[in-house]
């Protein structure tokens, strides 16, 4: 009697939960493309876009989160004379673009920032991320919700991360709050093997509407490691028609002969939504990392063109920006590794860990660079352009034209920028998971400001601010360093 | 990316792909350079419709540089 009880109670919660599955997204009733979460939305309040600050966060699960939160509170630290009085240089992000850990914290900080610094530790840093999930798909009426079609590991996480860090808030809370940073929660498109973004402007080409989607959604997303998460399925509604109108820009780039290859195949991607011969009616999403590890590759399209809702060109030409500035937090890893010191071939987990990790580090390296290297060329131009007029001006003849005034900086923190070597190497080896014992995040967090008050490109973005800035002191705690890193 | 110049008589808005890239001139009227990225724009001005062509879709490349910006010019209809 008693076992047909538990069976009868068991058969009850397997029924009840399993009817619980909302759809990921909706679909948009009609397409208004000055509605819903966009960069120009967002009320400034007191954040100039004079001034132009974009952070990435890159993946690497709880140690990528940690580490942003550290380089949040250096810039929270930060604090530099402005004409209207002392002001926070965190208070100037304009925005941060996060993929996988990296999303975590972006998305936290989005939805909370009045408690962001005190609660995010609690709500997820010091959490065994990992431990719950597993505990979860173990539990027996979860069984049930894995097996029907519409319900996988990701959307279990998805429902975990809603209820336990994100406190079930959807987009709609964010378009409401209509304050900077703009977020940009980045996975990856698993047909394109290209970024896919939660924002409106790409939600757009789904006719679907993202302010009723859930921010957990969007970050479970974006880090669903492939093989320890099941791609996240978003429903393409396009076939329905929202009175999509492309824009124009979209229409230009895509005349083949007349563009570079990289906007013209951006185009097409970005066209391959609405495209009814494509028949994409689902579009499957996994980890940001795999199409862009460091989160940068969405604000290089915003930096160089003018093609991005929230173009840097478009705001240079307006008079906008004077300066723009590029922080990126990258968590990236560079275990030991002694396969030259043995005959024997390295075995399957070390060939899958590379070709995982291999080509993302490599492509966020060069994206890094690609950044810079425009940045330079930029800043290349001003002198050229100063150079030149003074030239001419001894000649009494005029340049043809003025260009704005901007200065670029690009910058990233990472751990092989610590001086100390035994340092360096204790938080090259750590591992990404979704979860690290408290001192662990606690020393990241030490690591991460004080790479970010080290770093060169930060002090000279400072003195360009105010003259008089000095960068706060930042200790390592000699004990938890010996705790976490023992020699 | 290429430097663009838009010739008109007077000071104008200037719409690159529907969107407004601030006026053609500066304060002291003189041309502006505006940043525009490489490929296919179509280029209009803003105010009264006494220009023509009403708008034109050019390529924009790299050989319009600091010094010597890329051209494009609106005349005044007669």
């Amino acid at each position: 009697m008693i076992l047909l009880r538990a069976l009868a109670a068991f058969a009850l919660a397997a029924f009840v939960t399993s009817c619980a599955v909302a759809p990921v997204n909706v679909k948009l009733d009609r397409y208004d493309e000055k509605a819903g979460y966009r960069f120009d939305n967002l009320s400034s309040d007191g954040n100039s876009d004079e001034l132009f600050v974009i952070l990435t966060f890159s993946g690497g699960g709880t140690r990528a989160a940690a580490f942003s939160l550290g380089v949040m509170e250096g810039l929270r630290d930060a604090v530099y004379n402005a004409p209207g009085g002392t002001r926070r240089f965190l208070d100037d992000v304009d925005v941060i673009s996060s993929v996988s850990g990296g999303s975590f914290t972006a998305a936290y900080y989005a939805l909370f920032p009045g408690k962001f610094f005190t609660n995010f530790p609690s709500a997820f840093l010091h959490r065994n991320v990992q431990g719950d999930l597993i505990r979860r798909a173990l539990w027996p009426p979860n069984w049930f919700r894995l097996a029907a079609s519409d319900f996988d590991r990701i959307n279990l996480a998805a429902e975990y991360y809603d209820e336990t860090i994100f406190e079930h808030k959807t987009f709609s809370e964010l378009i409401a709050k209509r304050r900077k940073p703009y977020i940009i929660l980045n996975a990856t498109d698993m047909t394109l093997g290209r970024r896919f973004e939660f924002t409106q402007d790409q939600f757009d080409l789904l006719c679907s509407d993202l302010s009723s989607v859930k921010v957990a959604t969007a970050v479970a997303a974006s880090s669903a490691f492939p093989g320890l998460l099941s791609p996240l399925t978003v429903k393409n509604f396009a076939g329905e028609g929202c009175d999509y109108k492309a824009p124009e820009w979209l229409t230009n780039a895509l005349v083949r002969e007349k563009n570079p290859v990289r906007r013209y195949a951006y185009a097409l991607d970005f066209s391959s939504y609405q495209d009814p011969k494509l028949k994409r009616d689902y579009i499957h999403l996994l980890d940001g990392g795999l199409g862009d590890n460091i989160g940068l590759r969405g604000p290089y399209v915003a930096l160089s063109g003018n093609d991005s809702n929230w173009s840097i060109f478009q705001k240079i030409n307006k008079r906008e920006v004077r300066r723009v500035i590029v922080i990126s937090a990258n968590a990236k890893t560079n275990p030991r590794k002694d396969w030259d010191q043995k005959q024997a071939a390295p075995g399957i987990l070390d060939v899958l860990s590379l070709v995982t990790s291999g080509p993302m580090d490599n492509y966020s390296f060069d994206t890094v660079q690609l950044v810079r290297d425009f940045f330079a060329d930029l800043n290349k131009d001003t002198k050229i352009w100063t150079a030149c007029k003074s030239l001419v001006d001894k000649c009494s003849v005029e340049m043809p034209g003025v260009p704005e005034p901007v200065d670029f900086y690009a910058g990233e923190l990472s751990f092989d920028s610590l001086d100390d070597q035994d340092l360096r190497l204790c938080m090259e080896n750590l591992p990404t998971s979704f979860y690290l014992p408290e001192d662990t995040v606690t020393l990241l967090r030490q690591v991460a400001r004080l790479l970010l008050m080290q770093s060169a490109d930060f002090g000279k973005i400072m003195r360009e601010l105010d003259r008089a800035w000095q960068p706060p002191a930042v200790q390592i705690d000699p004990a938890l360093r010996a705790k976490v890193c023992p020699s | 990316m290429g430097h663009v110049i838009v010739e008109f008589p007077e000071c104008r808005e200037v719409f690159c792909d529907g969107r407004s890239q601030g006026n053609n001139r500066n304060d002291e009227g003189k041309y502006r350079e505006l940043i525009i990225g490489n490929g296919l724009h179509r280029f209009r001005l803003g105010g009264d419709e006494n220009y023509i062509p009403a708008s034109q879709s050019v390529e924009v490349t790299d050989e319009g540089n600091v010094i010597l910006a890329q051209r494009i010019v609106f005349t005044k209809k007669a």
